[in-house]
């Protein structure tokens, strides 16, 4: 162990929740057809306890460290959060990964988990990593169900994209570890949480979702776990189990004004709504704001780097539309392509310092972010107002916000390479109503009296990538537009389109 | 069975892959996702001209009914 003794850990705080209300409802768990599963704290902590012995045995017999890295495949349910816990609890890094991942995603996450554990299903197997199937704790009966010494400290990364083509995988700054005394955060109080309360949770658990969630738990929050995002139940949900609080990303928010239930619903429960993963159409945010207070909603911009957060309450982005805020906990600098800064409300590459802001922790190989001085950036471009007042206006670099989801063009440049009719391609962003962009492939064909087939480029598309790196149109052209070093004009090929 | 709606549920195939699913079925309940819904409302229209809202697809029960939806405007 690495921390003070006087810190406690996520399963340790599990722990002291479930002798304090053993019969209290912890989590439900909402089928796509409404159906639900349920853990009370008692059964919630019992249960980890199980699944951690469980997990250290099995572990061991593939030559892992329980300490390592463990892979979570799993869908978003109660066993996504037991097996979560469970490792945790046998001190893991966790790494959520999309369950739903093709062959060749898979291939490249095992390879960046090599020597751990992976928990998934058997399509996750590979020789690189230790593989099992979830869900032993149902009748692992003679491994005890008491507290467990862990190996090591609860830590967890998230898998995203690479510029690369290849998978990073981001080492979450702050480890699962807490000071009693601040179980809730300043930040976190100034958005409107606080303990008790009920927290609805649609988004992925390879997403936000899973922060949220695991921090809820330590918040004594009932979770709702809603397993896939069904815009239809929401509204219900709401008003069943009283919700204050949840996470949105704009694709939801625009996809749930489509319910004409939701003007209907009793929404008065929300204390918190913290909206993120990227800017929101200002006509879908002003119709939320008319639904729910102004004052419980906040949006905010920030990223696994945890580089700095900037947040906006609703009724200041009423004064300020569009903004995602005045910088407060970070300093923002905006410059332009040649490093010099840029003008008030004059567009350029956003570089942040804080009190977290360092080169991200990989978990093997990733690429250190472009600096200045001892400001970081994203590659994220926006501008500052007069009044401060922080814009963000989209990307400088080659990543595209599918719905919230970071999408990076050449890996999907490098799977349609790979088919036989595809000379040359270069993939960039569409503007769409729901999704904020979408992915447009622009292809030059092999053989220009047969170019491919669009619904050929699907099939293959959706064999090698998931769903959110496919694209949804294409474009045939003669030349993509590369220059004679090879390199994409990927700007000149959208048409400023982004 | 119409072109049209035989082509619907080529494109919900796309969609939902590997996953068992029957024109009664409801699109969430066989695993389908919203960014799924939104792959194909875009390609229904990008085939078939016809336009359908996101709302259309939430309203229908089943597959079945979002199908003859989509006949009904082609």
């Amino acid at each position: 162990m690495t921390f003070a003794p006087d810190r406690i850990t996520i399963g340790e705080r599990i722990g002291a929740l479930a002798a304090e209300h053993p019969e209290t409802l912890a989590i439900v768990s909402v089928a796509p057809d409404g159906t639900r599963q349920t853990l009370t704290w008692e059964q919630l902590e019992r249960v980890t306890n199980v699944a951690a012995r469980g997990l250290i045995e099995r572990a061991r017999a593939a030559g892992a460290s329980p300490a390592g890295p463990v892979g979570i495949a799993l869908p978003s349910g109660l066993d996504h959060v037991i097996a979560t816990l469970a490792a945790w609890k046998a001190g893991a890094l966790v790494v959520p990964l999309n369950h739903e991942a093709t062959e060749t995603e898979r291939a490249a996450l095992r390879a960046k988990l090599a020597g751990g554990l992976l928990i998934g299903g058997r399509e996750w197997s590979g020789e690189e990593t230790g593989t099992v199937a979830g869900g032993w704790w149902r009748d692992d009966d003679g491994l005890g169900d008491g507290p467990v010494e862990a190996a090591g400290v609860p830590r967890s990364a998230s898998a995203s994209g690479g510029s690369t083509g290849l998978p990073r995988i981001v080492i979450r700054r702050r480890p699962w570890v807490y000071d009693p005394e601040r179980l809730l955060s300043d930040a976190d109080r100034e958005t409107g949480l606080r303990f008790g309360q009920a927290q609805l949770v649609t988004l992925p658990m390879y997403h936000a979702g899973f922060t949220g969630l695991h921090h809820g738990l330590v918040l004594d929050h009932t979770i709702v776990l809603l397993e896939r995002f069904v815009p239809t139940l929401f509204a219900g949900l709401v008003e069943e189990f009283r919700v204050n609080c949840f996470r949105i990303v704009p694709t939801q928010m625009r996809m749930l004004l489509e319910v004409p239930a939701l003007a209907e619903a009793d929404l008065t429960s929300i204390e918190a709504v913290h909206q993120g993963a990227g800017p929101c159409l200002v006509e879908v945010k002003r119709r939320w704001l008319e639904l729910v207070a102004p004052k419980v909603v906040f949006e905010d911009y920030s990223s696994v780097e945890r580089l700095g957060l900037v947040t906006i309450r609703g009724d200041e982005w009423l004064e300020h539309p569009g903004s995602v805020g005045r910088p407060t906990d970070c300093e923002v600098l905006v410059l332009r392509p040649d490093g010099t800064p840029a003008e008030t409300n004059e567009v350029g590459e956003l570089y942040l310092r804080s009190a977290t802001t360092g080169q991200p922790e990989y978990l093997g190989d990733g690429p250190p972010l472009r600096s200045h001085g001892d400001f970081l950036t994203l590659g994220d471009a926006g501008r500052i107002d007069q009044e401060g007042y922080l814009f963000l206006v989209g990307r400088t670099s080659d990543v595209l916000n599918v719905g919230g989801a970071n999408v990076y063009p050449s890996e999907i440049e490098a799977v349609l390479l790979g088919h036989p009719a595809v000379r040359d391609t270069v993939v960039v962003g569409k503007p769409h109503e729901y999704l904020g962009e979408a992915v447009h492939a622009l292809v030059a064909a092999a053989d220009p009296q047969s170019p491919p087939d669009r619904w050929d480029l699907d099939a293959y598309c959706r064999e090698h990538l998931s769903l959110a790196k496919v694209p949804l149109s294409y474009e045939f052209v003669d030349d993509v537009g590369r220059t004679s070093a090879g390199k994409l004009r990927r700007g000149a090929a959208t048409g400023g389109a982004r | 069975m119409s072109d049209v709606e035989a082509g619907v549920y080529e494109i919900v195939g796309r969609v939902l892959g590997s996953r068992e699913w029957t024109p009664k079925s409801d699109f969430f309940d066989v695993g389908g996702s919203s960014l799924g819904a939104i792959q194909i409302v875009g390609m229904v229209e990008e085939r078939f001209g016809v336009k359908v809202s996101l709302t259309d697809f939430f309203d229908a029960p089943d597959l079945e009914t979002f199908a003859a939806l989509v006949v009904e405007r082609h």
